[in-house]
């Protein structure tokens, strides 16, 4: 009924515009063709009259009949404007030209130059390409999601890893999006790197709260990331050698203006050098990973246009010849955009999503094979209805049937029985409605609802346990089976989202969301890093899904006509039905889940402040968190509340980058967080001929790490192109300072005061003492990598 | 089969390792009252059995355990009748039984522990141990020839037999070379077998660990209750913990042994309840 009013509010208000005409179209960059996201469409005469382009470039709005000059714009492009005479509804498309602009014009950011206050959007955060790439990085391995890390309300796991924890938000909690698939393990090598290559990448953009009723799925944060579509106007490739990987990339116009083939990989070739190494294991090991990026893309007219793209990526471990290891994701999106009309605009999404691992193991009487899954198909409608200047109308749906098969052992004619773990099957769904409101000049909402439902079917039998016990195997008191598509357990809500702006004056304003998630698959992990053969376990009889909501508030500020912008944003999130490893469990091979994990609250809250300069021969940001992230499960320390590991109270970031020339720039990033926090010991004692530290088990994470710190910096020298050929090298230096920061601790005994100690090498044991071994992983690694490109 | 995870992690970490440095560093941990420390093995031979009762230590003395002598003992059956007491033998610092005992295969045995006016109390089965039919070697060269992967050079050991128990069952394989037992962090590792995933029967079953010419090997195998293996399991997790990010929080093994005035107040430790089989053999050279 709510809807109904709704929608018939709308045709209304519709109506109340009828004298109007509509002007719609595409935004494209005229040197490759590809749509520019984000891009604005105004009228000049007053230009607070106008639209800013969807993802997919395509904009649309009102004006009155008469005499206009319509100007696009977008950064680090050239402004167009054409004069039209508006006697009724034009289709008008802008093809901008990329500018070289004087080093004081240089624009380092995605977005609107005053969108930091104008846009009712808050704890969003879009990140250009080129900005990510002019950051030093970890082996030069230029890395979108490590870039993330840098903001406010972002964290990472421990040194290197490319793990986000959002706002207190776990790192399952993300709802990772590459071409709208779903990437359920955006990492490469153990989470080192993530699978995102740069050079397949077009927008980068980061939900952290306030987020469009469009998503769902995952409480914490959604990570927005469109591959580019290729130039449909020219041959292209680029390409880079690196320390440790190399990238290829062409970009092939198929029929020009209309359509264009990407294709781009790369591959690390680190283990390459381990032949070198003095450890045996290490010489006779395999370690890589490489993947592959395609989109495709055909318009068939301003109405009607299709996008195909996929991802494939792999890693590889092997030790000898015993024990190998693979595993990697796959997407595959087919995009079809419609225009029903000048208003209104449909996206259809096919999407499959493929995240899998294996084991070979070839051990003498003990060999055999390993292999786990989960796939997803997922069809999305999402409708944008531009209704008038003052009402843009999102709505849509989605429905996903989720499989997952934890493991399927095979021997290899071996001692090791066959042995499956039951499949899971899901079917989740979603319908959406929201829209962006400009109310009056100063006030802004966005407001939405959408509804999410999740059905665990059969295939599936249901262990029930006595009530009020504890939900053990001897507790049982029946098993339920289902058969195939038969409902197991359902579970849905209502997951109301809204955001306000309030412009106090053109250059600041007042913002405010709250916004409720409701997530149905959680890994099971009881680890901080995520892993490969993590577990993603879906909500079913006996585990509720999380519940997450978030209420946020901000101040917006811009400065020397939006060359400065600063933000300051306060939040509170609080979670239900979190759940946690009970001591001493592990769910790898658990055919009983519910047995192992406990669930509970957990909640966060924190200050951001964020100082940004996104003009000029310098720019960059400094950010600082403030924040704190608990969790309370029965069964886990004794019941009593405990700080997550990656719970960080500080956590700040200096980011800058500065042009000398055209040919030279700088960069470079400074890090400090709060150390990570862990329990460390009471005491020890020695079983088993081990010596052993014990813990307090009614606490947990009450101490901390040492603090975390760390500057890098880069130096980029462009060549002078030659013909059609341009090239550049980057100097990049991880870690400049040498600090050792701790990736772990480890308590154990030592010999000789020397950690590496080796009775064979190092000569007769002196002394033995109980002691604390601090790991540091990188000092200072320099490294170097060329870029070229030919178009 | 979580082994064989941890494996790769180990080979990944050895990769970060190369990279990294380690150091030793002061770092100051609090200081709790001792804990009380258990250690027992109840088996079905004909021998002396003994438990050894300790107090924990602050984490950076260097010192051996304080052994606590005013406990009372007392080993029971499944009827709670009295099968003998323990008394504490200063020289080695152990409690002991009076005199040898032969348990029986299948039965299950109590032990009651009064210390510090608090009961604890541990229960186990001894259950029937596996057969085996035979264990043989081949050398590095041998397992090559016949196309088996082979990791390291010397004699790798081999076992046939059976299972006797209905379920899965656990096991503790205690490997001892020249009279020593291997008993590293990784040799207890790999010491903790479960027939989770194994058939009644089986055959060629790897011994862990490499083995020279002319070693006397002796092997010992316990049957394992599940709640000791799943301390022994929880205890190599801990032993194995780094304390980074790619390891669980870490906490104290479960004991089997349970605090009956004072359930919050669990002693670190376990009682082992096992039948036990021995076999040995002297690797010859071969041709």
């Amino acid at each position: 009924m709510k809807f109904r009013i709704i929608i018939l509010l709308f045709f209304l208000a519709s109506s109340l515009h009828a004298q109007k005409y509509t002007v719609s179209g595409y935004v494209k960059d005229a040197g490759s063709g590809e749509v520019l996201i984000g891009a604005t469409v105004v009228n000049k005469n007053k230009p607070g009259v106008g639209q800013a382009t969807n993802v997919y470039g395509f904009y649309s709005f009102e004006l009155p009949k008469g005499e206009y000059t319509l100007k696009a714009s977008y950064v680090g492009f050239a402004n167009k404007e054409i004069e039209v005479n508006l006697t009724e509804d034009i289709s008008l498309n802008f093809n901008l030209e990329e500018k070289a602009s004087s080093l004081e014009e240089v624009v380092v950011s995605a977005k609107r130059s005053d969108e930091n206050v104008s846009s009712v959007k808050m704890s969003t955060e879009k990140l250009q390409i080129e900005r990510i790439k002019s950051m030093p990085a970890l082996f030069g391995e230029v890395d979108v999601v490590k870039s993330l890390q840098l903001l406010p309300g972002v964290s990472t796991a421990g040194e290197g890893t490319s793990g986000m924890f959002v706002r207190g938000g776990s790192s399952d909690q993300n709802l990772i999006l590459l071409d709208e698939a779903t990437v359920y393990n955006a990492s490469h090598l153990f989470g080192f790197f993530s699978v995102f290559n740069p050079d397949a990448v077009k927008n980068v953009e980061i939900y952290k709260g306030g987020i469009p009723a469009k998503y769902g799925g995952r409480i914490s944060s959604v990570l927005d990331i469109q591959m580019r579509e290729g130039n449909n106007q020219k041959f292209k490739v680029t390409g880079g050698l690196g320390l440790i990987s190399s990238r290829l990339t062409a970009e092939i116009p198929v029929v020009k203006d209309k359509s264009s083939l990407l294709l781009s990989g790369r591959r690390t070739y680190a283990d390459e050098f381990a032949v070198f190494a003095n450890d045996e294991n290490i010489r006779n090991s395999k370690l890589y990973f490489y993947d592959f990026n395609t989109k495709f893309n055909y318009s068939f007219s301003d109405k009607d246009k299709i996008f195909v793209s996929g991802y494939f990526g792999r890693d590889f471990a092997a030790i000898s010849n015993l024990l190998g290891f693979d595993w990697g994701n796959a997407t595959f999106s087919t995009r079809w955009n419609h225009l029903f009309n000048d208003k209104l605009f449909l996206n259809t999404t096919l999407l499959y999503s493929n995240f899998n691992y294996g084991f070979d193991v070839n051990s003498a009487g003990s060999g055999f094979n390993w292999n786990s899954g989960l796939q997803e198909y997922n069809l999305k409608l999402d409708f944008d209805y531009f209704l008038n200047n003052k009402n843009t109308l999102f709505f849509g749906a989605n429905a996903i049937y989720h499989v997952f098969a934890p493991a399927e052992i095979t021997s290899k004619d071996s001692n090791i029985q066959d042995f499956n773990l039951q499949n899971d099957y899901a079917v989740e769904t979603a319908l959406y409605v929201s829209n962006q409101h400009e109310v009056n000049d100063k006030l802004s909402l966005e407001y939405g609802i959408r509804y999410s439902s999740f059905a665990k079917i059969g295939l599936d039998s249901v262990s029930v346990y006595a009530e009020g016990q504890r939900k053990r195997p001897e507790n049982e008191i029946r098993t339920d089976v289902f058969q195939s598509g038969e409902l197991v357990k359902y579970y849905g809500g209502f997951e109301p989202r809204i955001g306000i702006r309030y412009l106090i004056n053109s250059k600041t304003s007042l913002k405010a969301s709250f916004n409720r998630m409701r997530q149905y698959l959680q890994v099971a992990t009881n680890a901080t890093a995520g892993f490969p053969t993590d577990r993603w376990i879906p909500a079913d009889y006996h585990i509720k899904p999380v519940i997450g909501d978030q209420v946020a508030f901000g101040y917006f500020r811009n400065f020397k006509n939006n060359a400065w912008e600063i933000s300051v944003e306060g939040y509170y999130k609080w979670l239900q039905n979190v759940v946690d490893f009970l001591p001493g469990e592990d769910v790898l091979l658990n055919d009983r889940i519910e047995t192992a994990v406990a669930s509970g609250i957990a909640w966060s809250y924190g200050a951001e402040f964020m100082l940004r300069k996104n003009v000029g021969k310098t720019t960059g940001w400094l950010s600082y968190t403030l924040s704190r992230t608990q969790r309370q499960i029965e069964g886990v320390a004794n019941g009593n509340p405990y700080l997550a590991r990656y719970d960080k109270p500080h956590d700040i970031a200096l980011v800058l980058s500065h042009k000398f020339s055209e040919q030279l720039s700088f960069s470079g990033n400074w890090v400090y967080a709060s150390g990570a926090a862990v329990t460390f010991p009471e005491g020890r004692y020695i079983m088993n001929g081990q010596n052993i530290p014990y813990y307090d088990d009614s606490k947990r994470n009450t101490s901390r790490m040492p603090d975390f710190h760390r500057m890098d910096l880069g130096l980029t020298y462009k060549f002078r192109d030659l013909n059609r050929f341009s090239h550049d090298i980057t100097l990049s230096f991880y870690n400049v300072y040498n600090r050792k920061n701790p990736f772990s601790i480890e308590f154990r005994q030592v010999n000789n005061n020397d950690p590496n100690f080796n009775e064979t090498e190092d000569g007769p044991i002196t002394s033995t003492k109980p002691s604390a071994v601090k790991t540091s992983l990188f000092g200072i690694i320099p490294s170097i990598t060329y870029n070229f490109s030919i178009n | 089969m979580k082994a064989h995870r941890n494996k790769i992690l180990s080979l990944f970490l050895a990769v970060l390792l190369s990279w990294s440095c380690q150091e030793v560093i002061d770092l100051e941990l609090n200081e709790a009252d001792p804990r009380i420390v258990i250690e027992g093995e109840i088996v079905n031979k004909n021998t002396i059995h003994r438990i050894r009762i300790s107090e924990s230590l602050n984490y950076y003395d260097t010192g051996r355990m304080n052994p606590v002598s005013d406990a009372e003992i007392r080993l029971l059956d499944e009827n709670n009748n009295v099968i003998s007491g323990f008394i504490y033998n200063p020289q080695d610092s152990n409690y002991q039984t009076y005199d040898s005992l032969r348990l029986e295969i299948g039965a299950e045995y109590k032990i009651q522990i009064e210390i510090n006016d608090e009961l604890l109390e541990a229960k186990g089965k001894l259950l029937e141990n596996a057969t085996l039919d035979s264990i043989y070697y081949l050398s590095d060269k041998e397992m090559q020839a016949l196309g088996q992967p082979v990791f390291g050079e010397g004699y790798f050991l081999f076992v046939d037999g059976r299972l006797n128990n209905e379920g899965v069952e656990y096991f503790k394989l205690d490997v001892i070379v020249n009279d020593t037992l291997r008993n590293s962090r990784g040799a207890l590792s790999n010491s903790i077998l479960t027939s989770e995933f194994f058939g009644k029967e089986f055959q060629a079953l790897p011994v862990p660990g490499s083995f020279e010419e002319a070693d006397t090997v002796d092997l010992e195998l316990y049957t394992l209750n599940e709640d000791v293996y799943q301390y022994y399991v929880e205890f190599i997790n801990l032993l194995f913990n780094d304390g980074g990010v790619f390891s669980p929080p870490p906490v104290n093994p479960d004991s089997n042994i349970k605090n009956i005035t004072n359930p919050e107040n669990e002693p670190l430790g376990f009682i082992q309840f096992s039948s036990v089989q021995r076999r040995s053999l002297v690797i010859k050279k071969r041709d």
